[in-house]
């Protein structure tokens, strides 16, 4: 701080003295201060700064250099709001300003309104004449300039100064090398997660193609996921119809979904969607409303105003067109088409995927259909088979012993019945066979069913779903044969018009009952004359510890009741006498 | 009505043809048709019931002891063991004819039983004359 400071003339020395004690220390606290903000805009500001404490000029500036002879930042110091709102532009880089930064050189000047390379002021620009310009340089390049304006307690800027800034340049340059260094990592960052995001996208695609799933939420994540990633607001995809030459909207993501669905069918060729179906190739626009292969306007209502579509392929084929559409102008990078170019393909992949295993789904529903078909036929023609011998041997009994004869072709009619009801059950789809024993009451259902259908007569059946879920399978088994037998006996010998079938709990036991109103028989009949059918229905029975009623009369229908109890206890008889 | 059980009625000669009417042996799942089958055969005097069965494995010995000359095989089986019977029917030291006898056709159940060894591939149509006409040929 030489306050007798002689103007200086003549030529500037070479090397200028080193800056002496205090003005050292407060130099190291600036530069200090320099690298404690790593943001590049934090560390502009504390460069201008220190430079204007340092030498006490009134005004401080750094400008950064755009690389094309202007300037791209320029920070000041000192001026008041006032000052700088009244100033049309800032600097463009020529004059003084231009000259450091072209010749890489301080220029320090007492007058700067003399110096022959002056280009001025603009109006209301604050006067200045003392002035100090200094580059910043790293690794020979300049990365920009420090101007300090009106020396306070001087007339102009000395050579200790131009030293002090100098120093404090070079410690500029490297703060900015850091924080420009930060910057890049940062982006860097920022990048490699977006990456790895884009990978992880990639990644899950593969694994869902090579799983066999549904494709509608398949596609519905792939396409939440996509959306996601690129910002979208909105995404859709379309798969080809069953007819060829159409292609139908499948899924829909994010905004104005009915916007989507009010036109969600396509020929090939027929507006953007068509035209990515038929070339296989994607096509965008930042500009909806002014594509004319655009079809659906009320999505152009709805605010979006980018779309980019890019079509789904399976082995060259195209299976469907997916899309992404945003509000506005959202201008596409190369590399995010060719991404989604990519992901289309995946999709492709999945789409094929999906309809292959439908297909093989149904052709084995089909082969098994045929072998259960084949299976019953088989059945039916060895039926007819044996009835048949049994006619070709009556026929040859017929001379010898014609009462023989007779019974051989009672017996023929009757399998021959048989035959028909198999075939009946066959066609009305009742097999009583392929019903579960766990489910006894669906399983009483199709015996009814069948009974019903074969004999035409009024069937019904009365169901306690509890009682049929409380009893163990051999029970439910034997309930069920016995219901079987008991309608067979009603069908072949009754004659009846009304039957009941019921299952309920009562007292605590379980209760079977077959009822109907037909012809009845004797008291005293014996089980030998009706056929075995009783005689098992009563072994079954007793064979799970049931007891076991037959009830009839002549003219008077018949009850078959199994009662057993639901705990495990002994059975109770019923009131009446057995018969 | 039940066709005659499985013990031999005629002792089986060990060499060279054997004399008599050929012996039928009837190896079929479905009891109906065995029944029906070996009544309807037993009414003729040109061939010989020896016995019947469903089961595979008692099938097997019972054809051997009973001397057959000709099995009857249904080649559809529940159990899938068909075309394995006719194989070891064949395989026997001085086997039967093993002649298949079946509901339906199929090209490739024709060739397996033929190659199986089965001399003859029938349908099951209602005409024993034919039937017993096939037996009766080439009984060597």
């Amino acid at each position: 701080m030489d306050k007798k400071k002689r103007r200086q003339s003549g030529p500037k020395p070479v090397a200028s003295p080193p800056p002496q004690g205090d003005r050292m220390r407060a130099l190291h606290r600036a530069t200090l201060s320099l690298y404690t903000d790593l943001s590049l805009d934090g560390t502009l500001r504390r460069i201008v700064q220190a430079a204007k404490e340092l030498t006490r000029a009134r005004y401080a500036a750094l400008g950064v250099p755009d690389g094309r002879g202007g300037l791209a930042t320029f920070l000041t110091e000192g001026m008041t709001e006032e000052e700088i709102a009244s100033i049309p532009h800032p600097p463009v880089g020529r004059g003084l300003i231009g000259e450091v930064y072209r010749t890489g050189r301080s220029i320090r000047v007492p007058d700067l309104t003399k110096h022959p390379r002056a280009a001025g002021f603009p109006a209301g620009h604050p006067g200045m004449r003392a002035f100090l310009g200094v580059p910043i340089s790293a690794f020979g390049r300049p990365v920009g300039q420090i101007y300090l304006t009106e020396r306070g307690g001087a007339d102009e800027f000395s050579e200790e100064d131009q030293s002090l800034i100098e120093l404090l340049a070079a410690h500029a340059a490297a703060a900015l090398e850091n924080a420009r260094l930060y910057r890049q990592v940062q982006e860097r960052e920022g990048e490699l997660a977006h990456r790895n995001r884009e990978l992880e996208l990639v990644n899950s695609l593969s694994t869902a193609v090579s799983t066999a799933v549904e494709l509608e939420p398949l596609l519905q994540g792939i396409l939440d996921r996509v959306v996601a990633l690129f910002g979208a607001h909105a995404g859709e995809i379309f798969l080809r119809a069953e007819d060829q030459n159409e292609f139908a909207l499948a899924v829909h993501r994010g905004i104005a979904e009915h916007a989507f669905w009010e036109v969600s069918r396509f020929r090939t060729g027929e507006g953007l969607i068509g035209q990515v179906a038929a070339t296989g190739k994607a096509m965008w626009t930042t500009n909806l409303a002014q594509e004319p292969d655009f079809l659906r306007r009320s999505i152009i209502e709805a605010g979006l105003g980018t779309l980019i579509s890019v079509p789904l392929k399976a082995r060259a084929q195209v299976v469907g067109v997916m899309s992404l559409a945003f509000q506005g102008e959202r201008p596409l990078r190369l590399e995010e088409i060719g991404l989604l170019e990519a992901i289309g393909a995946g999709v492709g992949v999945a789409v094929e995927n999906a309809r292959l295993y439908r297909q093989a789904r149904r052709v084995a529903v089909l082969e098994e259909r045929e072998r259960i078909a084949m299976d019953l036929h088989d059945g039916i023609i060895q039926s007819i088979y044996a009835v048949g011998l049994t006619l070709d041997s009556a026929k040859l009994q017929l001379q010898s012993d014609q009462r023989q004869s007779e019974a051989g072709m009672a017996q023929a009619i009757d399998r021959l019945n048989e035959v028909i009801r198999d075939i009946r059950a066959y066609i009305l789809d009742l097999q009583p066979s392929r019903v579960r024993m766990d489910d006894l009451e669906a399983a009483l259902g199709l015996l009814a069913n069948e009974f019903r259908a074969n004999t035409m007569v009024e069937t019904e059946l009365l169901a306690d779903s509890s009682v049929a879920r409380d009893l163990d399978p051999a029970v439910r088994s034997a309930m069920f044969h016995i219901s079987q037998e008991a309608l067979a006996n009603v069908a072949k010998h009754a004659h009846a018009t009304r039957v009941w079938v019921s299952l309920r709990g009562e007292d605590g036991n379980a209760v079977l009952q077959v009822i109907d109103n037909g012809l009845g028989f004797p008291a005293d009949a014996t089980p030998t004359l009706l056929g075995h059918g009783l005689s098992n229905i009563v072994e079954r029975g007793h064979a799970v510890g049931a007891h076991v009623e037959i009830v009839s009369g002549p003219g008077e229908g018949t009850t078959v009741t199994v009662r057993l109890p639901l705990s495990g206890d002994p059975p109770l008889p019923a009131s009446e006498p057995a018969a | 009505m039940s066709a005659a059980s499985s013990t031999p009625l005629n002792p089986p000669r060990r060499s060279g043809k054997r004399a008599g009417p050929p012996r039928i042996y009837i190896l079929d799942e479905r009891d109906s048709v065995r029944h029906a089958l070996a009544d309807r055969l037993a009414r003729t005097m040109s061939v010989v019931v020896v016995g019947e069965s469903g089961i595979a494995s008692h099938a097997l010995q019972a054809a051997q002891e009973a001397g057959a000359d000709v099995v009857l095989v249904e080649i559809k089986r529940v159990d899938g063991m068909g075309l394995e019977l006719v194989r070891r029917l064949s395989a026997a030291p001085e086997p039967p004819r093993v002649v298949g006898l079946t509901s339906y056709p199929t090209e490739w159940e024709e060739t397996a039983a033929k190659r199986a060894g089965a001399s003859a591939y029938l349908l099951k149509d209602i005409h024993t004359e034919e039937l017993l006409q096939h037996i009766l040929e080439d009984r060597s």
